[in-house]
């Protein structure tokens, strides 16, 4: 088994065309990440009135700034992860805008008690895994590599509300 | 195979920012737990007034107090819970790292509806936390001794009940 990570970006505000969530692996980081699971989910408790809008998960070549997300390590015995790794919501990010692994419509709407919209829908971790590398027999997860990153992007025009999103993933030395 | 247990949390009440349910690997405990899968299920026919709320799965540091709940064993043939290992709803935990985040309707469900209410009635939708994917390569989330998982109300409300069930492996390592 690889040392393997949870990242949480809890309640990150969207903007348009922005990096909502970064991982980015930095020159000299001596590890090889993959990532393995994402999953949106709609946390929104205030009425805000959100429109229909979309993320996509590209490879990213470059990422600065950000807020740091809330790591967790599977094994406390595991290494913590190098300085060169970046995990972080709401980077400047530098991706290739077709260079997609995803691309997953979403309602920036918040969710009510005893009805079920698509928005209620979004707060169900079981349908709102957007990217499953997990069991897929002769399939690789994203790797990244030194000076690769993965960029979750929000690439609709709205500034209302937000998005958590977990990223689960793996670091080995090779 | 490592020996598998079930902790079954029923009818647990809910409370301002609350350990709903708690699994503490104690010092001394000699074992390694492994936490493969949290579910959150509806399971209340008393008409309430339910609301939107917040749980979140977490790593703890200590945890203390509480209702034990003892945890049922896949084949009887495996060994007791070391006294070490506390199962508790209600207690007092000391928590951080959020693994998951995730809203909740603690309204009550009803018969032949369909609504989020309802949903949070099947199992197969409310696995909140799944380390149990046949991926090889992922670790679950693993308990030392000194560690623990704290599934928590983190909003306030008092209306209702939940029943939560982790399911968790007990290893020498």
């Amino acid at each position: 088994m690889a040392a393997t990570y949870h990242a949480a970006f809890l309640g990150v505000s969207v903007a348009p065309n922005a990096c909502v969530a970064g991982i980015f692996n930095g020159s000299g980081s001596g590890k090889v990440l993959r990532i393995k699971r994402i999953i949106f989910l709609n946390t929104q408790s205030a009425a805000i009135g959100g429109t229909l809008t979309a993320f996509e998960a590209r490879r990213s070549t470059a990422q600065s700034g950000g807020s740091p997300a809330d790591i967790t390590k599977m094994d406390t015995n595991s290494a913590n992860l190098p300085a060169q790794v970046q995990v972080v919501s709401g980077p400047t990010a530098t991706s290739v805008p077709g260079l997609r692994f995803f691309r997953v419509p979403w309602s920036m709407d918040e969710i009510n008690v005893s009805i079920l919209a698509i928005d209620e829908i979004q707060a169900i971790p079981f349908f709102n895994i957007v990217f499953n590398a997990c069991r897929r027999g002769g399939r690789k997860p994203i790797v990244l590599r030194e000076g690769e990153g993965l960029d979750i992007r929000h690439i609709g025009n709205t500034s209302t509300g937000s998005v958590c999103i977990f990223i689960e993933f793996t670091s080995a030395g090779t | 195979m490592a020996q598998t247990y079930v902790a079954a949390f029923v009818g647990v009440t809910f409370g301002n920012n609350k350990s709903m349910a708690g699994i503490f690997n104690g010092s001394g405990s000699g074992r390694v737990l492994r936490v493969k899968r949290v579910y959150v299920l509806n399971n209340q026919t008393t008409p309430v007034t339910g609301v939107l709320t917040m749980f979140e799965v977490r790593r703890s540091t200590a945890q203390s107090g509480g209702t034990s709940v003892t945890p049922t064993k896949h084949d009887t043939a495996s060994e007791n819970m070391p006294a070490q290992v506390l199962t508790a709803h209600g207690a007092t935990v000391t928590s951080s790292g959020v693994l998951r985040r995730f809203a909740w309707s603690n309204d009550e469900p009803t018969a032949s509806t369909s609504t989020w209410d309802e949903f949070e009635c099947v199992p197969t939708f409310m696995c909140m936390f799944d380390a149990a994917t046949g991926d090889t390569d992922l670790e679950p989330l693993v308990l030392r001794e000194g560690e623990g998982v704290d599934v928590r109300h983190t909003l306030t409300s008092t209306v209702g009940v939940v029943d939560i069930i982790i399911e968790f492996t007990l290893a020498n390592t």
